[in-house]
């Protein structure tokens, strides 16, 4: 079902969220983890959103919707065009190819028990991409993208560095090439110079396989480097959206300039 | 290191007296409902290897008991005659699973004499034999028993953990209706409500069931508790997101974290159930004569006059001892240095 | 405060469900309850049918249970079949019979294996390594087969009566002779019960006491001057008991189960041969009223592990 002509890898419409505590569907209290309130934003193709705002911001949970972890209250996901909220069964999880995410602990999130080949083809395998031999084959040319030796594919996630296993993660991510990659502070458990070495392996992976990035971060090296956009969250709200530059050299809300403070 | 080999011990005792209850017929010197009406109540036959003559010989021999004459139930030795001991001798036919025939047995005496290593009991079966037949029965009752149990331990608390809210709730209660009655009371008001007197098959398919009732409830905790943890971890989180259904994300990485669990819990239960299955066989309520259980081979002991005049009818009690304290050694080794399960 | 009546009202909801459990017990048994009492030729078919009314047999299950509870509440626990007279006039005394073992034995346990475990956590390694071994063989020993064995020891010893509650002479003692037979008859039972349970008991207190004693404070407390024996029982101790409580519960419910097959092999007229009996006759209410008072105790028993551990350590009123 598409929604415009502009090819947006993501548009979200008036998201709203709260948490309920278990089994009653009372409305949690304070403390508990901040909702979503009214949220929209749009990314291009091939374009990077960056989001930040300080913890309880509501920036996991609007993650956690757009991944389908969480069920949003109200309000419309459209990845790659496609209605996510109102997809069932098989088509749902076709819509889930479309977008991927590396997480910020590639520690936990990487299998302790599985292979490298097995970690990145697993998405393949998932969702029936190819038979054993493309999948072998894709699994390998994007070990060679994300700068791995092949020699990696039967290592264990324990034996890699941090830096490596985030490699791992990329690649296990962009494996279904999906068209939006949603990038969850992937850079702050990372030395810097690593930092470095992996921004770049995200810009030139975004150039060479076109996939938009939503990078959610409260790191300004990541957020300078990577980002088309900035949006700013507080409250469950975004209180701003702007082009970078504009944002780095004109903020507007408190809150922008609050952060962009603390950052610098 | 002395913990692995302490573990290699106990696991090869515990293999091996499974593999001695599943061979019963050939390590069973004797059937387990042969009666030997001249030697009832027979004192364990000694196994000498001096003769009357002062000679050491290689083989250890036993001699034929008789009944003294005028004395009913007391033996002596005729020590005319040696009877050597000798192993995979041709004794009783025998037939395995109702498909293998044979006649070997793993050790034994020519007749007229007889080798009663534990003694007889007042029908003059031979003990040991029957012990080791009664190996079979209470260890595969009480293996399988505690597989049944696990399996439905793990399916339930596989029930709770994906679907959670009042599912959940409702089967929590209910393990905790189970825990909350002491266990051999329910073990036996379970068995109670059904019918008592049944073929042999039934009994031990009842025998079976309610063994596997009563124990299901503590696992399935354990387990859900395992899984709901499982469920948490950033990498199961991450098959998820990446697009894995229930099920998959399931199989493929919350159930090889229960392995250990499982492990763990299958060595603490077999004992307890073959413990289970012994109490209630003791009690009459398990499998029905002559078919043996260690439990049924000790329930006469109760009468402790029997006990008095005839102490051998105690050995299988020490006999078994081996066999759960292996088990125990097992469960304290898993549980202190949790090896994982690709050992 | 709150806690406390919290989980009063979860042990009066637990006991309802074992109430109902036991009353599908009782009519999902095959076989219609009087059957038995028919082949009896001393019930005349008069009281079998005044019987029958009694419970209402020809209404619907849920109306059943309801006059069935009720009946339970005002002290009528139904009819014994092979007894021919109502449950509750005989029922007091096994009742009383296994209580009295039962709680003696679980005192008892707790009394030694305390001492027994502290020691044990405290003392070298020849001491604590040979308590090991003589608890793990304990424990490989199943109950019937450590109660057999026992039983044999006594009976070469003779210095203990085997088996019954109470010598042929008993009404002819005084007080104090009949109190000391009692004891006599109930020193082995006991001493099966207490060494069935010792060595998970002492296991776990060795184990909670070695942990405490690992912590810095005590370290602190030692290199600090204060004596050994203090700092052992005035400051390990009571921090080691906090992981312990809920055994007593677990030991409650535990020996309960032991004390049945304990009681028929010791022939301790208790709960365990009439139930025992009652299942081989299927006198069923008699089954079911075991079953309702030894949950009775164990619940109750749990309830107040629970409330002595709600006493000892207030954190516990988090939850």
């Amino acid at each position: 079902m598409s929604v415009e002509a502009a090819a947006l890898a993501l548009r979200v419409s008036n998201l709203n969220f709260q948490y309920k505590k278990r089994l009653t569907g009372e409305i949690a209290g304070i403390g508990a983890a901040a909702g979503l309130a009214d949220i929209s934003f749009e990314i291009s193709a091939g374009e990077t959103l960056s989001i930040v705002g300080k913890s309880g911001s509501g920036k996991s949970t609007l993650v956690k919707c757009i991944v389908g972890l969480v069920r949003p209250d109200s309000g419309d996901i459209f990845i790659a065009r496609m209605d996510y909220l109102h997809a069932a069964g098989p088509a749902r999880k076709a819509i889930r190819r479309k977008v991927q995410a590396v997480f910020q602990d590639s520690a936990s999130s990487l299998s302790p028990r599985m292979t490298v080949e097995e970690i990145i083809s697993e998405p393949l395998a998932i969702h029936r991409v190819g038979n054993a031999q493309s999948r072998r084959e894709r699994t390998r040319s994007v070990i060679d993208a994300v700068g791995l030796p092949y020699s990696f594919l039967t290592r264990r996630s324990a034996e890699l560095s941090g830096g490596q296993r985030q490699r791992v993660a990329i690649a296990r991510a962009l494996s279904v090439e999906p068209e939006l990659l949603i990038l969850d502070e992937p850079l702050t458990a990372l030395d810097l110079s690593i930092k470095a070495q992996l921004s770049n392996l995200l810009a030139e992976l975004q150039e060479q396989f076109g996939v938009a990035y939503l990078h959610i971060s409260h790191d300004l090296f990541g957020v300078a480097a990577l980002s088309d956009r900035v949006a700013v969250m507080h409250g469950g709200r975004i209180v701003e959206n702007a082009d970078r530059t504009a944002l780095f050299t004109n903020p507007v809300h408190l809150e922008t300039r609050s952060l962009l403070a603390e950052m610098l | 290191m002395r913990h692995l080999s302490l573990l290699r011990i106990s696991v090869a005792v515990i293999a091996s007296f499974y593999l001695v209850a599943i061979a019963a017929e050939f390590f069973a010197p004797y059937g387990f409902a042969v009666s030997d009406r001249e030697h009832t109540n027979c004192p364990p036959t000694r196994i000498h290897v001096v003769d009357e003559s002062g000679h050491w010989h290689l083989r250890p021999f036993v001699y034929r008991y008789v009944e003294l004459p005028g004395e009913l139930e007391s033996y002596q030795e005729v020590r005319s005659q040696r009877y050597p001991l000798e192993f995979f001798i041709q004794g009783a036919k025998y037939k395995f699973a109702n498909i293998l025939s044979g006649r070997r047995h793993l050790f034994g005496v020519a007749s007229p004499a007889s080798i009663f290593i534990f003694g007889t009991d007042e029908y003059g079966r031979d003990q040991l034999s029957r012990f080791i037949y009664g190996a079979r029965i209470s260890l595969i009752v009480g293996t399988l028993a505690a597989a049944v149990a696990l399996f439905i331990g793990l399916g339930v608390g596989a029930l709770c953990g994906t679907f959670g809210g009042w599912v959940d709730v409702v089967i929590m209660r209910f393990t905790e209706l189970f825990m909350a009655l002491p266990w051999l009371y329910l073990l036996l008001a379970v068995r109670a409500i059904l019918p008592l007197r049944t073929s042999a098959s039934v009994s031990l398919l009842i025998l079976l069931s309610v063994v596997a009732l009563v124990g299901w409830a503590k696992p399935a905790r354990l387990f859900r508790g395992v899984i709901l943890s499982a469920q948490e971890l950033d990498f199961v989180v991450a098959a998820s997101v990446i697009g894995g259904g229930k099920w998959y994300v399931f199989r493929r990485h919350v159930l090889p974290q229960t392995g250990s669990l499982l492990l763990t819990q299958a060595a603490l239960l077999i004992p307890q159930f073959v413990i289970a299955e012994v109490t209630l066989s003791f009690l009459g309520l398990g499998v029905g004569e002559p078919i043996p259980s260690w439990g049924s081979i000790l329930a006469p002991l109760a009468r402790y006059e029997s006990l008095a005049l005839h102490w051998w009818l105690v050995l299988p009690v020490c006999a078994v001892v081996p066999l759960f304290f292996s088990y125990h050694e097992v469960t304290s080794i898993l549980q202190r240095d949790d090896i994982p399960p690709m050992m | 405060m709150k806690y406390v009546l919290h989980r009063i009202a979860h042990t009066v909801v637990l006991l309802l469900a074992v109430s109902i459990f036991s009353f599908l017990l009782l009519t999902l048994a095959p076989g219609k309850p009087f059957d038995e009492m028919r082949t009896n030729p001393q019930v005349s078919s008069a009281t079998i049918a005044a019987e029958r009314m009694r419970y209402g047999l020809d209404r619907p299950i849920v109306e059943r249970y309801f006059y069935w509870g009720k009946g339970l509440l005002h002290g009528d626990a139904g009819f014994s079949f092979s007894y021919g007279m109502d449950v509750r006039s005989f029922i007091w005394a096994p009742t009383r019979n296994t209580l009295l073992l039962t709680i003696t034995a679980t005192i008892l346990a707790w009394l030694i294996s305390i001492p027994i475990g502290i020691w044990c956590a405290t003392s070298n390694g020849a001491i604590d390594r040979v308590t090991g071994l003589a608890t793990s063989l304990l424990v490989s020993l199943p109950e019937p087969f450590l109660a057999l064995c026992l039983l044999y020891v006594a009976l070469r010893l003779k210095y203990t009566p085997i088996g019954g509650m109470s010598s042929l002479d008993f009404d002819a003692f005084s007080i104090g002779g009949k109190v000391l037979d009692l004891m006599r008859h109930l020193f082995l039972p006991v001493l099966i019960l207490v060494f069935a349970i010792l060595p998970v008991l002492v296991r776990h207190i060795r184990a909670s006491m070695l942990d405490v004693l690992r912590a810095p404070y005590i370290e602190a407390a030692r290199l600090g001057g204060v004596r050994r024996m203090r700092v052992i029982w005035r400051l390990a101790a009571p921090a080691a008991a906090n992981p312990i409580f809920p055994f007593v519960g677990f030991s409650i419910g535990y020996l309960l189960s032991v004390s049945l097959i304990v009681e028929v092999i010791m022939q301790w007229p208790g709960l365990g041969p009439l139930f025992l009996e009652s299942i081989y006759s299927r006198d069923l209410f008699v089954v079911v009223d075991v079953v309702l008072l030894s949950t009775l105790f164990m619940v109750v028993g749990n309830l107040i592990a629970d409330l002595l551990l709600y006493w000892n350590d207030p954190r516990i009123r988090l939850s």
